[in-house]
């Protein structure tokens, strides 16, 4: 088994029924960057050999924890916590607007309590990564994964924090505070990895979700590149060096309709964010760390046919895996239906494991190099991208974009090419515009079912926060928030007093009112 | 209530979820199929919707919500509009929902329901039908 190891010229494996000796590299044709980094990429576990990553969170944290402690025990590696929507928004569970929403897109985490629980069965000498959905609430997100691993003696495990607001206010819809207010958290969060050596990534800059919400995958890159910029910029302008701030920063990339150009879109936006980093901060791209990727194998689900999704899934982990991801999850078949159940989230993951050890994707460094193929489409990619950074920077870069409504109009205009191909069948799918079968429900359907009593897990993450606050010392949380407050108010760094709030027993909602108060100040 | 005028429609996310791909989507096939929009954006409590939509003289309402949750706020949405008298209101829901949610609404009076992966076309003509039969026709 190859473990990623193998020298570059190296056969590390013959494990095919042919015994075709299959090399670690197979030489140039790959762009100037990797070819920089090829030394680095043979020998440390990351790009093309992807930890695998589950994308979960459910109902209570005790429903969380033993899901991912099943999702563990099959091999999962990464976990990053979908966290619901109140605790991304910063609403407890019994706020009025958290109401019917509890629980179900994600776990309901409100205070330190609740993640320690959500983690609290897993083994975390064996787990390489652990995050939270934390967009808008990044200070809070990172303190209660800081708090969890250092309790737990795990200095070892790296952070996968999802904290990238800047994208929320086009694509995802959970921006609390102003976009300058929103960097300044993000930024923050990075500052304190810094400043405290943790590994990992603080901060992932995501163009998953403006390509989802329209902006198609090569826009959307650009668009991710633009706001990482801003928040280098940030970090730069408090006097951090980039290259101590790049590996804290890790991009969650996707293109999720065709296999050759979901590779390139991987293999090139890690080059050309290289360069761009060469150019603007003035650090040669040899010395820089390749860029850390996460992919997310999801695709044209469909909710009519749920088993078919996998096939589905299957290639996108291939496409992903190809263009050389460091990260990876995957979709489950039923996810169009409802929150994943527990066997589907267990074929999920079977299936990056079967296609990374029964297929031989992760034999060899950037596989499709020297590829004509692959080749043209990187240099479409690329160009898409770089036509793209050029437009936002004319209306001033991300957030000057963000502002004055170049973002939003662009994605609004790309927004529906899926929908158009499918509809005028310039794209096919399976079971809907081609081969639709009247046996499709009966045929297709699988397992899954509806796992989750969301009226009980409302309850019980309400009663779960009254007498959380009833256990508390109130005099010890009202100081901590005053804390809070009063970095807010200033330019001290949010974490240290959002992680003795947390520890005081502050709830999200009241750790956000805090920055509020701070921020009006 | 005139019936030479376009359909009128009023579009809200409902609940705390944020992703608005799909009533973009359909606001803008609306918009281009001759119907005026009102989209009142994320996160609009149903008071909103019944006050907006009587303003507005709406013809029909589309509620979207992807974090589950529906069946809660369309029937409460109903309740709403028929306690304010306004209970001719067609009411269109959009998302995922398990399937008991999705019965319980429609048994509660939702005109129809659209899950993932429906075709635009669909939507559009439901909305068509909807505003017909709101007028009465």
């Amino acid at each position: 088994m190859d473990d990623g190891k193998a020298g570059l010229g190296e056969v590390p494996t013959r494990a095919n029924d042919g015994e075709v000796p299959i090399r670690r590299r197979y030489g140039g044709g790959g762009s100037a960057a990797l070819e920089q980094w090829a030394g680095r990429l043979a020998t440390s576990p990351g790009p093309y050999r992807p930890r695998f990553m589950v994308y979960s969170g459910l109902g209570t944290p005790d429903m969380t924890a033993r899901r991912l402690a099943i999702l563990q025990d099959l091999g999962a590696e990464s976990f990053l916590l979908a966290a619901d929507l109140p605790s991304q928004l910063g609403f407890d569970p019994d706020h009025e607007l958290a109401h019917a929403q509890v629980g179900r897109a994600g776990v309901s985490c409100t205070t330190l309590a609740d993640f320690a629980e959500i983690c609290s069965e897993l083994d975390l000498t064996r787990v390489d990564s652990v995050g939270l959905l934390a967009n808008s609430i990044g200070h809070i997100g990172l303190g209660m994964v800081h708090c969890v691993l250092t309790d737990a003696g795990a200095d070892q495990v790296r952070l996968v924090m999802q904290n990238d607001p800047l994208k929320e206010f086009t694509a995802r819809g959970t921006e609390i505070f102003t976009p300058e207010q929103a960097v300044r958290i993000a930024c923050d969060c990075v500052a304190f990895a810094i400043d405290n050596r943790l590994p990992g990534a603080a901060l992932t800059v995501c163009s998953n979700h403006l390509d989802v919400a329209g902006a198609g995958p090569v826009v959307a890159t650009a668009m991710a590149f633009a706001n990482a910029q801003v928040y280098l910029d940030e970090l730069v302008g408090r006097g951090y060096a980039v290259r101590d701030a790049l590996p804290h920063m890790m991009f969650f990339l996707n293109e999720r309709s065709d296999l050759y150009v979901s590779a390139a879109l991987f293999r090139t936006a890690r080059t050309v964010w290289a360069e761009l980093v060469e150019q603007r901060y003035g650090l040669p791209v040899g010395e820089q760390p390749a860029m850390t990727l996460m992919g997310y194998a999801h695709g044209l689900e469909s909710a009519d046919e749920p088993l078919v999704n996998v096939p589905r899934i299957t290639l996108a982990v291939l496409g992903s895996m190809l263009g050389g991801v460091d990260y990876l999850c995957a979709s489950a078949y039923d996810e169009a239906l409802r929150i994943p159940s527990v066997d589907a989230a267990a074929l999920a993951l079977r299936t990056m494991e079967v296609v990374a050890y029964e297929h031989g994707a992760m034999a060899s460094v950037d596989p499709l190099a020297g590829s004509h193929k692959l080749a043209e489409l990187d240099e479409h990619v690329a160009a898409g991208i770089r036509a793209e950074l050029e437009r936002i920077d004319e209306h001033g870069g991300g957030l000057a974009a963000l502002h004055d409504g170049y973002i939003s109009a662009r994605i609004d205009e790309l927004r529906g090419a899926r929908q158009r191909q499918l509809a005028e069948g310039e794209r096919a799918m399976v079971g809907a515009n081609l081969l639709r079968s009247p046996h499709g429900p009966k045929l297709f359907s699988g397992n899954s079912t509806g796992e989750v009593g969301f009226a009980q897990v409302e309850r019980t993450a309400r009663d779960r926060v009254a007498a959380h606050r009833r256990d508390r010392d109130d005099h010890v949380v009202r100081s901590a928030l005053d804390g809070v407050r009063a970095a807010a108010a200033t330019t001290g760094n949010l974490v240290p007093p959002t992680i003795a709030a947390l520890r005081a027993g502050a709830t999200s909602q009241e750790i956000i009112e805090a920055t509020s108060r701070g921020f009006a100040q | 209530m005139t019936t030479n005028r376009p359909i009128r429609v009023v579009l809200a996310k409902v609940g705390l979820d944020g992703h608005d791909v799909g009533v973009n989507l359909i606001a803008k096939a609306l918009t281009n199929g001759g119907f005026e929009v009102v989209y009142l954006g994320k996160r609009v409590p149903t008071d909103d919707i019944v006050a907006a939509a009587v303003a507005e003289d709406a013809d029909v309402i589309g509620v979207s919500c992807l974090s589950g949750g529906l069946g809660h706020f369309t029937t409460a949405l109903i309740g709403k509009l028929r306690a304010g008298d306004a209970a001719d209101i067609p009411v269109i829901a959009g998302g995922i929902d398990e399937p008991d949610q999705i019965s319980r609404m429609l048994d509660a009076g939702v005109y129809r329901y659209f899950g993932p992966g429906s075709s635009t076309e669909d939507v559009v003509a439901a909305f068509a039908a909807a505003g017909q039969d709101g007028r009465g026709a």
